[in-house]
C-alpha cells in the first residue's frame, strides 16, 4: 500500500562531536560572555563569601552570615533571632516583577497583532514608534511618570476635574506606580518578540478553525496561544528578568515601607557599605534569575515535542 | 434532484490594492445537487474560488444571497454553517498531532471523549491512515497531509465538502490516486461534494456536474459528458479539451445539412441547425478520421500538416487549411506525416457543434 511506502522514518541522529568546524565563530561572543559575565559572577560570588571591612570592601576571611540573614537563620554571636525580613523583599520583587510581566503581556498583545497585520512599511513605522521611548534616558522616563502620578500630578488633576474625587488619590509610592513604570520601560521587550511570532503564525491556520466550528475564543485559544508561545514566553522573561532587580523605578515611586531588591542591593553597598551582604543578595537574585530561565527552557522545549 | 445549495444571483467585488474595484462574480445563480460531486472548473480569476469561498462563509456576497440546506446564509460566519473545506494549502495545525487535527471540529462542539476517539478513527480509517494518529503533521509527507485534511472535514459530517483545489501541490501520480479516491469517498458518504479546479481533466473524470466558469460568470454547466461532447460557447469548446473552430458563412441548408464556407474559401458540412447567417462551428480532434482505402463517401478537409507529435497512445496532428484556419485532429493507427505534407480527414456532419456569440 501506498501509505506504508512515504513512512520511512527518518534515520536516528548520529551523535556529534563536541568540537566541530564552524565553532571558531563563538570565539568572540564567548570571550565577551567570559569577560562581562562569568569573570564579574565569580568575583561576586567570592565576595558573598567573605568577611565585611569597617568602611567597605573585604576582609578575606570565609563568612556565610550573609546567606544566613538573606534566607532569615538566627546567629547568636549577633543576637538575631529567626528572621524573613529579606526573603519577604525577594518575594515582593518577584511578585511586583511578575505582575508586571503579565500586564505588559495583556497591553503588548493587542499591539503586536495590530502591527503584524500592516503592510510592510507600515510595519517598520509602527515598530520604530514602539522604540521609541528606548532613545529617552530610562531616568527620564521615570519622572515623567512621577510628573503624571504624584499628588498634583495630571492624574490626579484630571481626576478632580471630572469630579470624580475631591482630593488626591494616592498613586504615586505604591506598588502598583511602580509597575506603571517598568510597564512602560520594558513594553518594547515584549512587542518584539510578541511581533516576531505573531507574524510567523499563517493566517490561514484562523480560516481553518473557524472553519471547523471554533468561534473567536475557541480560535484564539486553541490556535493563536499556543502558536505564539515561543514570543509570549521570551517577552515574560525579558521583562520579568529586568524588573525583577530593578531599581530606578521601585526607589523613585515605590513606598517607603516597600523596599525591593534593587534599592535593597544599592543601600547594601552604598549606605551599610556591606559589600559581602550587597554580593550574596545579588548572586541570589542571579541564582534565581538562572531558575527561571532553566525552566523556562525546558517548557518551551517539551512544548516542541522535540 | 434536491439542491443542497442554492446561489441565487450573487455579485462579489473586492476593491483591488490600486484602488480599483474589481468584480470577481457578476449575478451568478447555481443550484448544487445533493450527494452529488460538483466541481467548478475555470482558469486563475474566473471567480471560482470566490465562489467556493461565499459558500463556506469566508467572504459575505455583494449582491444576491446563499442558501444552504434551504436556509439563508447571510451574516453566518463560517463556524456556524453546516459546511467544511479541504483548503489547498490543508491549514493543518502544525502543533497538533494528527488525532488532534482530526478531533479538533469534534473537540470544539465538545463531543464525548470515547465518541471523539471513534469518530477519529473511523476517519482515519476512511482516508486509509490508520494508524498513524500519534504522528506529528510536520513527520507526513504531502500526500498524507492531504489525507489528513480531509479527514479533518469529514469526520464533521458537513452537508456540503467544499474542496479549493485540493490536488494542486501533488505530483502527476499522486493526484490521479486521488481522484480516485476522492470519488470514493464522495460515493462512501454520500454527501456533495463541490471542487475547486483549473485542471479539466480532473473535472472530467470526478464529476457528476461540471459548472464552467470564466470571468465571474458561469459559461456552461451539465455532466462531464455534456460539456465535453456539446459545449455551448467558444469558451467551453477551448477550456474543456482541445477544439477546432471555424467561423463560416451559411451557404444553403439541404436534407438537414446546413453547408457553410470559412472566410478562408473552405467547404463544411454539418448537422446544426442554425438560424442565422454566420455561424461559429467546434469539433474534437478525436472526430477526425483517416479516409477509408477506397469508395470514401464521407465529406472530409484537406491541408498541409504543421505539426504532428506522437503520443504514444496516437497522434495529434495540426493542419493548415487553404483559407488559413487551423485543424487539430487526433489520429491512432496512422504514421505521422512528415511537416508539410498534405493530408485529407474525413469528419461526420453530425459531430460539429454550433456555438453561441
Amino acid at each position: 500500500m501506498k501509505a506504508s511506502m512515504d513512512n520511512a522514518a527518518p534515520p536516528p541522529p548520529r551523535r556529534q562531536p563536541f568540537l566541530r568546524p564552524g565553532m571558531g565563530k563563538l570565539v568572540p561572543g564567548f570571550l565577551l560572555f567570559i569577560v562581562l559575565f562569568l569573570i564579574p559572577g565569580l568575583i561576586v560570588v567570592t565576595y558573598s563569601l567573605l568577611t565585611r571591612g569597617t568602611y567597605g570592601g573585604v576582609v578575606w576571611h570565609l563568612d556565610l552570615d550573609s546567606y544566613a540573614r538573606i534566607f532569615g537563620l538566627p546567629n547568636e554571636d549577633e543576637l538575631r533571632d529567626w528572621d524573613f525580613v529579606y526573603l519577604g523583599i525577594f518575594a515582593k520583587s518577584a511578585i511586583i516583577a511578575s505582575a508586571t510581566a503579565v500586564l505588559t503581556l495583556l497591553a503588548g498583545f493587542p499591539a503586536a497583532w495590530y502591527i503584524a497585520r500592516q503592510n510592510e512599511k507600515r510595519k517598520f513605522t509602527l515598530l520604530f514608534l514602539v522604540t521609541l521611548p528606548f532613545f529617552a534616558n530610562a531616568l527620564v522616563r521615570v519622572y515623567a511618570w512621577m510628573l503624571i502620578l504624584r499628588a498634583d500630578g495630571l492624574l490626579n488633576n484630571i481626576l478632580m476635574g471630572l469630579g470624580l474625587t475631591d482630593h488626591p488619590l494616592q498613586l504615586i509610592y505604591t506598588p502598583a506606580a511602580v509597575v506603571v513604570a517598568m510597564m512602560y520601560q520594558y513594553l518594547p521587550f515584549m512587542v518584539l518578540p510578541l511581533f516576531a511570532s505573531i507574524e510567523k503564525l499563517d493566517m490561514r491556520l484562523i480560516e481553518a478553525s473557524r472553519d471547523l466550528g471554533a468561534g473567536a475564543a475557541a480560535t484564539f485559544r486553541r490556535v493563536v496561544l499556543p502558536l505564539s508561545m515561543p514570543g509570549i514566553v521570551a517577552g515574560l522573561v525579558l521583562v520579568f528578568v529586568p524588573s525583577f532587580g530593578n531599581f530606578l523605578a521601585p526607589t523613585l515611586m515605590g513606598g517607603a515601607k516597600d523596599l525591593q531588591v534593587g534599592p535593597l542591593l544599592a543601600q547594601a553597598f552604598l549606605s551599610a557599605r556591606d559589600w559581602p551582604f550587597g554580593s550574596a543578595v545579588s548572586a541570589v537574585l542571579s541564582g534565581m534569575v538562572l531558575l527561571c530561565l532553566f525552566v523556562m527552557a525546558r517548557s518551551e522545549r517539551k512544548a516542541e515535542g522535540e | 434532484m434536491s439542491a443542497i445549495v442554492h446561489v441565487s444571483s450573487v455579485s462579489k467585488s473586492f476593491q483591488a490594492p490600486d484602488g480599483r474595484l474589481v468584480q470577481a462574480l457578476r449575478e451568478v445563480s447555481l443550484d448544487i445537487p445533493g450527494g452529488k460531486f460538483t466541481t467548478l472548473l475555470g482558469p486563475s480569476g474566473c471567480g471560482k474560488t470566490t465562489l467556493l469561498r461565499l459558500i463556506g462563509g469566508f467572504e459575505e456576497p455583494t449582491a444576491g444571497g446563499v442558501f444552504i440546506d434551504g436556509a439563508l446564509m447571510e451574516g453566518i460566519p463560517a463556524n456556524k454553517r453546516p459546511t467544511n473545506t479541504v483548503f489547498q494549502h490543508y491549514g493543518l495545525f502544525p502543533h497538533m498531532t494528527v488525532a488532534d487535527n482530526v478531533a479538533y471540529g469534534l473537540e470544539v462542539a465538545r463531543q464525548p471523549k470515547a465518541e471523539i476517539r471513534q469518530r477519529v478513527e473511523q476517519a482515519l480509517d476512511l482516508v486509509r491512515l490508520s494508524g498513524m494518529g500519534a504522528r506529528r503533521v510536520s513527520q507526513l509527507s504531502g500526500g498524507q497531509q492531504q489525507r489528513v485534511a480531509l479527514a479533518r472535514a469529514i469526520v464533521l459530517r458537513p452537508k456540503v465538502l467544499l474542496l479549493d483545489e485540493p490536488m494542486a501541490a501533488l505530483d502527476r501520480k499522486l493526484r490521479k490516486d486521488m481522484q480516485v479516491e476522492l470519488k470514493r469517498l464522495q460515493h462512501e458518504l454520500g454527501i456533495a461534494f463541490l471542487c475547486v479546479t483549473h485542471d479539466q481533466e480532473e473535472a472530467l473524470s470526478m464529476s457528476d456536474l461540471v459548472v464552467v466558469m470564466n470571468q465571474g460568470h458561469i459559461e456552461q454547466m451539465g455532466p462531464p459528458l455534456d460539456i465535453y461532447e456539446h459545449p455551448q460557447t467558444e469558451f467551453v469548446a477551448g477550456f474543456v479539451g482541445e477544439t477546432s473552430l471555424f467561423k463560416a458563412r451559411v451557404e444553403k441548408r439541404e436534407n438537414g445539412l446546413t453547408h457553410l464556407r470559412t472566410a478562408g474559401g473552405v467547404h463544411i458540412l454539418a448537422a446544426v441547425d442554425c438560424p442565422e447567417t454566420d455561424a461559429t462551428l467546434c469539433i474534437r480532434p478525436e472526430k477526425f478520421l483517416k479516409p477509408a482505402a477506397d469508395g470514401e463517401t464521407r465529406p472530409s478537409l484537406t491541408g498541409r500538416a504543421v505539426e504532428s507529435i506522437f503520443l504514444g497512445s496516437g497522434t495529434r496532428l495540426e493542419l493548415e487549411l487553404p483559407g488559413g484556419e487551423r485543424l487539430i485532429a487526433s489520429l491512432t493507427g496512422v504514421s505521422p506525416p512528415a511537416d508539410g505534407e498534405m493530408v485529407t480527414l474525413c469528419y461526420s456532419p453530425e459531430d460539429f457543434r454550433l456555438l453561441q456569440g
